[in-house]
């Protein structure tokens, strides 16, 4: 816990805190309108410096990273890499035979979608996904994922939280952990969920480390932050309010000057007023301009859909949140389709146009660079079931993720699976090594990212975990 | 290992014994408080921070910190360490992160309190201790947790500050680091402490008063003797062990099914406690309560069946009974291991130990024991309900008074799930399932045990152990309704099912390697960690599990860890931290104590006052460390910033049990009753899956013990104020400051509504404000307020009824009205407002007599009248008008006026859907989004006036001229395409108005009969509601001295 005991080496730090909460709010402001570039982003670190005991200060990261801030596209329910980005010739011919596969009968259902050549390499991409073919020489796809589960839970689990079996700290609260974050006015690490999804909130929680580091849930619509709208709407009431407050508090700490934290428990009721006013501008994506807003597919008045929170992802990042999860779509009604693939359409109709958007965006605005985006599921979908079925079940030994952006080698290919798409064929990666690829790509070595708890070093990534080089830039 | 390494290692050895000689040359004569401070600070932080990389075998950049010799000789940097000079050590630059280069730890800074441990002992000359070798410290067979318990007598106290025994240790560790305690805390200061600790409530105002007014060590004693024996103790202390039990009211896993009986654990917990029931007893009873029953009334056999919900609350897995059951008794073992012993043993599962004592063998040894017993299940996704995997219970007497009819039919039915699941088709698919599987994982072992491995067969057992659970699901399911009709036939017949523990086949189990079950080792018997057995295992009966020789032997004199533990969570519940800071770690991994003869004599007494909980809490609140005030020294602070040596009383902020149900005592809301269980949905219903699995949140008016609570999603508020981890003990809230609690504390409608509350009572109790400060100030802090605070409050509520009352007029768009519409109706549309919007007629109204002049009639089939104006000029503060006569019924979504054309765009007055005649106001706000009040029902054939008002602040329906419905919204209405109409639904014909409509008014700003918020009770009341909520947030609520 030498985060409290930061708190305690730096009193007089917190002092100062008002000048750098005007400065950062104004300049947090002016990102809001402006886009935000490197150099407020430098700007906003400095600031969060100054704050030096704030225990989510900025830390430096291990090593120097491309990628400062990360999103996550989560896909729940599984994803199909062979109806997807994992086009399998063999499965298309021998739709409808029967393979003997160790024992079983093995009845092979070919992709009922069409596949087309997309991007310089000629990478197959089914007519799923026509937007993110079109921007497929941005992406490294790993074909080779597998997962140590076949469930939702596991599987989702060991995919946010390292294991399948207990909840540990997220993928993201590790990283607000390791980095801290860049705006202290929202919180480090946000997830953008409609509905929960499998294994609820433990996927984002922090666990054993300290409560700062889980992530916010935010719930697309009207009202997206939880308890940021006052039921005093007055805002010269409100003022009046923290003044009285502030009279109190300071009253209350006369006798207790050295008390750090009395000190920090009242900057966090500045923090918060910076956030009322600043997250409804992060979240309000119709400030954006008509072209970008149509890039998504965002329609007037649209404050909840996958585009929404897609865009106000990117916002969000571009103002300082260190990690955005995006939930598509919870733990019903997702990629899990199980009785008919022609399902998958409709998720792929919300999420492609928005999606591909989104890291075009980026990449427009010279974001893509210290932004890493990760599309990634549990687990795939399976080749082979009964016969004639047309849809499929959870498939955890072969499956595709892919990324993109900050430090990541575009147009990589990495991995294979067998010619059915049944097992992985070549350079296997493990949910293990995709975190450890991931905290790579923000800068902190998984082995170093440790956390002491119930007498031992805990990390994201076990005893495992091997940074995939080759995707790489 | 390979020769080389051992080699190497020798080799090492023999350095390392000629540095012990070299260093004994180097140091002259190191003073034993040197040697003492060195092992007791500086080797601990050695071998935690430093000795993985420079130590041993491994030593990065070159640099070994395992002896003095080595650390002045340095690594490539060059040398490490100047005695006596801190500042030139290369060392401090690296722990205090000066040099960007060089920083030590790489991943992150080491507490401020260590670096000064470092710079102290540097600066001493950095002594080294006897021992060379601070590894060694890891190989110690003497661990001090692990030997027995020293019998101690308290150290003399010749400057009288002492009132008890625990002040000679405290004393003695002051004086030993030159610290000098903090004068005692104030009387009314150490009420609220001994309130919130003793009870988790704040004290009335009038227990304070007579308290200070008569205080006196033995009103002091009184005291604690009282909140002891309130129920509120009960459920304060209980809170503390559910937290290290990792109570919560669902199973876990993906389908996070509820156990409608797990209250009755929690139950037993406050029960226990406020009992003082003899600790030994009490982990007796949670390990083995169910094989306990020869030893006591048959009331105690309930009860000490509910006990062992200890350990049927293990975490659940995946979606099938029982799934994964390595991972359920992992659990169990974790939690015994950190909640009892103070060891971490989960480790073990899948290697020996890296820390403790503690080999994969012993491991084993525990794991047998809850393997051979039967954990209670309370449903998954396969099956969907619990599958009669509880334990039913009928006191005998009961049993005897239920007709003997009914009994037969109970047992009867009984039998008849058995033979029917037995004789099901499925039973033949299982046989041979298991039998491929057993043939499979014979197969299996023989692979391993020639050490090839089979990727492919180890994948197929797993996707067989599966099918399996797949098909005992649905030999479970066939049952459903027959379960469904015996749990209400013994509910009937008294009988309630438990969610208790069971033995079940009593056997060894075999090592799993690695922690893989299918990959098993050798057969190890049952019983405990070598290490702490000291040569005696358990002695388990033939038939046994061993649940009840486990149980014993944890409370046994044999076993030094039990008492110690329990003594220390008990001293950290008291004071913020444990004599062991990591309480759940007593292990050679974990912590020195700070006072080891202070814990070592408070863990005899406890054991020799029958285990009693409330004799410790006597032991240490009747001391002086416990009653020092808070106040903060400066030249403390620079030795001891931590206070762990107790110069002073931690000051700490509220649990947020303890937030809550403060507020709610304060505001008078909150019900201190006992629940019971919780509103769950009948497990008849249960349909629950990974897909959509339990979630619920429960509002609830008692205490927050009471509050459901879940493994799939934290329950809100305890998890926003760091409440505890319901996946695995939580042996020390963590304590944050977050932008997000100030945001829950500054808008949720929670304390919102507790403040209100609070306003009312004052309001109601006196007409003077100065009086009402003083109440609410009593109430919310436990003191009374300064002339100068009353000044200041005074002043306060002042400007804050202007304020409100300034608001209320620049909201309802200034002190202007302007009309925009008027529409008399008599005879005509003609608009007398001077805007010149003329109604069109559109099919055929008639004019009757009205409520002044004439009134338009409209017939319900398709009659309306279009302004031909959008009317989005009118702002967002604004009112329409009208008097109505309806007809007898309406069409569903008749609209009486509005300018909608659905898609979230315009307003309108219309018939909500549903009852005739009930009409509801709703405005577009974009995206077909639409803000809605609630409906308002009008009277058939009567004359009414209807007004739709619109505030920036929220919509409202008034009818009569008094306010019927608000909701409350800041949402801006999206501007329509489409024209005002009267009468017109959304398509003509379909939803056209019946009845009659006169004098239709349409006024930009909001005319003074509209403007409630500004009547002066409304404003007074809103005004103590916000100084109320400034108080329950305010650092003196939140925090206790």
């Amino acid at each position: 816990m030498w985060i409290n005991e930061k708190l305690r080496r730096v009193p007089s730090a917190i002092n100062d805190s008002a000048n750098r909460r005007t400065f950062l709010r104004q300049t947090a402001k002016g990102s809001v309108a402006v886009a935000c570039g490197a150099s407020l982003r430098s700007q906003l670190l400095m600031a969060a410096r100054q704050e030096g005991g704030h225990p989510l200060a900025p830390v430096p990261s291990h090593f120097p990273a491309g990628a400062q801030n990360l999103i996550i596209v989560n896909l729940t329910g599984g994803l199909s890499h062979i109806d997807s980005f994992d086009y399998k010739p063999r499965l298309q011919a021998d739709h409808g035979k029967t393979l003997d596969w160790r024992g079983r009968p093995f009845f092979v259902n070919a992709s009922p979608f069409k596949f087309s050549p997309r991007g310089e390499n000629n990478l197959m991409v089914s007519e799923l996904f026509p937007h993110l073919g079109n921007i497929v020489d941005d992406l490294a796809i790993i074909r080779s994922m597998y997962n140590d589960h076949i469930s939702h839970g596991q599987a989702t689990l060991s995919m946010h939280c390292g294991l399948t079996t207990i909840p540990m700290p997220s993928l993201g609260s590790w990283i607000s952990y390791g980095l801290g974050t860049q705006n202290l006015d929202l919180p480090p690490f946000v997830v953008l969920a409609a509905k929960l999804p499998y294994m609820g909130n433990q996927v984002w929680d922090s666990s054993f480390l300290p409560a700062y580091h889980t992530g916010t849930r935010l719930i697309p619509g009207n009202d997206p932050v939880p308890y940021l709208k006052s039921p005093i709407e007055s805002v010269s009431l409100r003022a009046l309010e923290q003044a009285m407050l502030q009279k109190m508090n300071q009253r209350h700490l006369k006798d207790s000057q050295l008390d750090p934290q009395l000190r920090a428990r009242m900057s966090t009721f500045a923090t918060a007023a910076g956030m009322m006013k600043l997250a409804p501008q992060v979240l309000d994506v119709h400030s954006e301009t008509r072209e970008t807003l149509a890039d998504f597919g965002i329609g007037s008045g649209d404050n909840q859909s996958i585009a929404w929170q897609l865009l106000a992802a990117r916002r969000l990042v571009e103002n300082g949140v260190r990690v955005v999860e995006v939930v598509h779509t919870g733990s019903g009604a997702n990629w899990d389709s199980h009785g008919d693939m022609q399902h998958h359409r409709q998720r792929a109709n919300d999420l492609d146009r928005p999606l591909a958007a989104l890291i075009l965006d980026l990449k427009k605005r010279g974001l893509l660079e210290e932004t890493l985006v990760v599309i990634c599921t549990e687990f795939g979908r399976a080749p082979a079931g009964t016969k004639n079925e047309k849809g499929r079940n959870h498939h955890n030994s072969a499956f595709t993720c892919m990324l993109a952006g900050g430090g990541v080698r575009a147009g990589a290919i990495y991995g294979k699976s067998d010619e059915y798409g049944n097992l992985v064929a070549e350079n296997m990666v493990h949910v293990h090594d995709l975190h450890a690829t991931i905290l790579h790509l923000m800068g902190l070595d998984h082995e170093r990212l440790t956390y002491r708890f119930g007498g031992r070093d805990f990390r994201l990534t076990d005893v495992h975990g091997q940074v995939v080089k080759q995707i790489l830039t | 290992m390979l020769p080389a390494r051992k080699i190497k290692k020798q080799l090492l050895f023999f350095m390392t014994l000629l540095i012990v000689y070299a260093d004994n040359l180097a140091v002259a004569d190191p003073s034993n408080d040197d040697v003492e401070f060195f092992e007791a600070r500086i080797r601990p932080l050695l071998v935690r921070r430093c000795l993985g990389c420079h130590g041993g075998e491994k030593t990065q950049g070159g640099l070994r910190v395992d002896s003095r010799q080595a650390l002045m000789e340095g690594g490539e940097s060059g040398p490490a360490m100047m005695p006596g000079q801190p500042d030139a050590s290369l060392l401090m630059k690296a722990v205090r992160y000066q040099d960007a280069a060089l920083q030590m730890p790489p991943e992150g800074t080491l507490p401020s309190e260590e670096i000064d441990l470092l710079e102290q002992w540097i600066h001493r000359g950095a002594s080294w201790g006897v021992k060379t070798d601070p590894s060694a410290v890891s190989l110690d067979a003497n661990h001090w947790s692990f030997l027995p318990l020293a019998a101690v007598e308290s150290p003399a106290d010749p400057s009288g500050w002492g009132t008890n025994p625990v002040d000679g240790f405290i004393r003695r560790r002051l004086d030993q680091q030159g610290l000098s305690p903090v004068p005692l805390a104030s009387p009314q200061t150490l009420m609220r402490r001994v309130y919130f600790d003793l009870v988790g409530l704040p004290p009335a105002w009038h227990e304070v008063e007579a308290f200070v007014e008569n205080y006196s060590w033995e009103t002091y004693r009184q005291l604690i003797d009282r909140l002891l024996e309130s129920p509120q103790y009960g459920e304060r202390w209980g809170r503390h062990w559910l937290d290290l039990a990792r109570y919560a009211d669902t199973q876990g896993g993906s389908v996070d099914c509820p156990i409608p009986q797990a209250h009755l654990y929690r139950d037993y917990v406050i029960d226990s406690f406020s009992a003082d029931k003899p600790y030994d007893e009490f982990i007796r009873e949670q390990i083995a309560g169910d094989l306990m029953d020869s030893e006591g009334p048959p009331e105690k056999v309930r009860e000490r069946l509910i006990a062992t919900g200890y350990i049927g609350l293990s975490l659940r897995n995946g979606i099938f009974k029982h799934y994964h059951p390595e991972l359920i008794i992992e659990d169990t073992i974790d939690t015994i291991g950190r909640s009892i012993l103070g060891m971490t043993i989960r480790c073990a599962r899948c290697h020996d130990h890296k820390i403790e004592p503690i080999t994969t063998v012993d491991y084993y040894r525990l794991y047998g024991i809850f393997s051979s017993s039967r954990y209670p299940f309370s449903g998954s996704e396969l099956p969907q309900f619990s599958a009669g995997e509880s334990v039913p219970y009928v006191h005998p007497e009961d049993w005897a008074q239920v007709p003997l009819q009914q009994r037969q039919a109970i047992e009867e039915l009984r039998l008849r799930i058995k033979q029917e699941v037995s004789q099901h088709p499925a039973q033949q698919e299982l046989r041979e399932k298991k039998a491929r599987l057993a043939g499979d994982f014979a197969r299996y072992r023989e692979i391993r045990s020639q050490g090839e491995f089979d990727a492919g067969l180890r994948t197929s057992i797993d996707d067989q152990d599966v099918r399996i659970r797949e098909v005992i699901a649905k030999l479970d399911s066939s049952s459903r309704g027959l379960w469904n009709e015996l749990k209400k036939m013994e509910l009937q017949a008294g009988v309630t099912r438990l969610y208790a523990m069971r033995d079940e086949n009593p056997h060894d189990e075999y090592v799993q390697v690695g922690g893989d079950p299918f990959d098993v080792g050798t057969l190890v018997p049952r019983g405990i960690p070598e290490r702490l057995s000291k040569g005696t295992q358990l002695r388990i009966p033939d038939g046994q599990s061993g649940r009840l020789e486990l149980a014993e032997w944890l409370t046994s004199p044999d076993n030094p860890l039990t008492p110690r533990v329990a003594v220390n969570y008990v001293w950290q519940f008291h004071f913020g931290q444990g004599i062991v800071a990591t309480a759940d770690d007593f292990g050679l991994g974990g912590a020195l104590p700070t006072h080891p003869e202070l814990l070592d004599w408070l863990a005899n007494d406890f054991v020799a006052h029958g285990w009693s909980i409330k004799h410790l809490h006597r032991r240490i609140m009747l001391s002086s460390t416990y009653r020092l005030s808070s106040l903060l020294d400066a030249r403390s602070v620079e030795i001891d910033p931590a206070n762990r040596w107790h110069w002073r009383c931690e000051r700490r902020r509220l649990d947020a049990e303890s937030i809550r149900d403060g507020m709610m005592q304060i505001a008078g809301t909150l019900n201190r009753s006992r629940p019971g269980g919780h509103p769950f949905p009948a497990e008849e219903s249960w349909q629950f899956s990974q897909h959509g699995p339990f979630k619920a949140i429960y509002e609830s008016p008692y205490r927050s013990v009471y509050l459901m609570t879940q493994r799939i999603q934290r329950h809100p508020f305890l998890a926003l104020f760091d409440g505890p981890d319901t996946n695995r003990t939580t042996a020390q809230r963590k304590v944050s400051s977050k932008a997000l609690q100030a945001l829950y504390l500054q808008n949720s409608s929670f304390v919102h509504a507790q403040a209100h509350a609070l306003a009312e009572k004052l309001v109601q109790s006196t007409s003077d404000s100065e009086e009402r400060i003083q109440q609410a100030i009593q109430r919310a802090w436990s003191r009374a307020p300064t002339e100068k605070e009353i000044q200041d409050s005074l002043q306060y509520l002042k400007q804050f009824a202007a304020q409100w009352k300034q608001d209320t007029v620049d909201l309802a768009g200034g002190l202007q009205t302007e009309l925009m519409l008027e529409y008399k109706f008599d005879g005509s549309a003609q608009d007398s407002s001077g805007r010149q919007r003329h109604g069109l007629l559109h099919g055929d109204p008639t004019f009757v007599p009205g409520k002044s002049g004439q009134a338009i009639s409209f017939d319900g089939e398709g009659d309306y009248v279009d302004s031909g104006t959008t009317m989005n000029d009118l702002g967002n503060a604004f009112v329409v008008e009208c008097w109505v006569r309806p007809g007898p019924e309406q069409a569903h979504y008749a609209d009486i006026f509005g300018n909608h054309l659905g898609g979230g765009r315009g307003f309108v007055l219309q018939q909500n859907g549903n009852a005739t005649n009930q009409f509801r106001g709703s405005m577009g706000v974009g995206g077909d989004n639409w803000v809605l009040s609630e409906p308002v029902p009008l009277q058939v054939n009567m004359w009414q006036k209807i007004a739709f008002v619109r505030t920036p602040r929220s919509l409202q329906l008034f009818l009569n001229g008094k306010k019927q419905v608000e909701v409350l919204s800041t949402a801006v209405i999206e501007p329509s395409p489409f024209t005002f109409h009267v009468g017109l639904g959304i398509s003509a014909v379909e939803r056209s108005f019946y009845g009659d409509i006169d004098d239709l008014r349409v006024y930009r700003g909001i005319p003074e009969e509209y403007r409630l918020e500004a009547n002066p009770q409304q404003v007074e009341l809103v005004s103590w509601s916000s100084y109320a909520r400034l108080l329950l947030t305010a650092n003196e609520f939140l925090y206790v001295d």
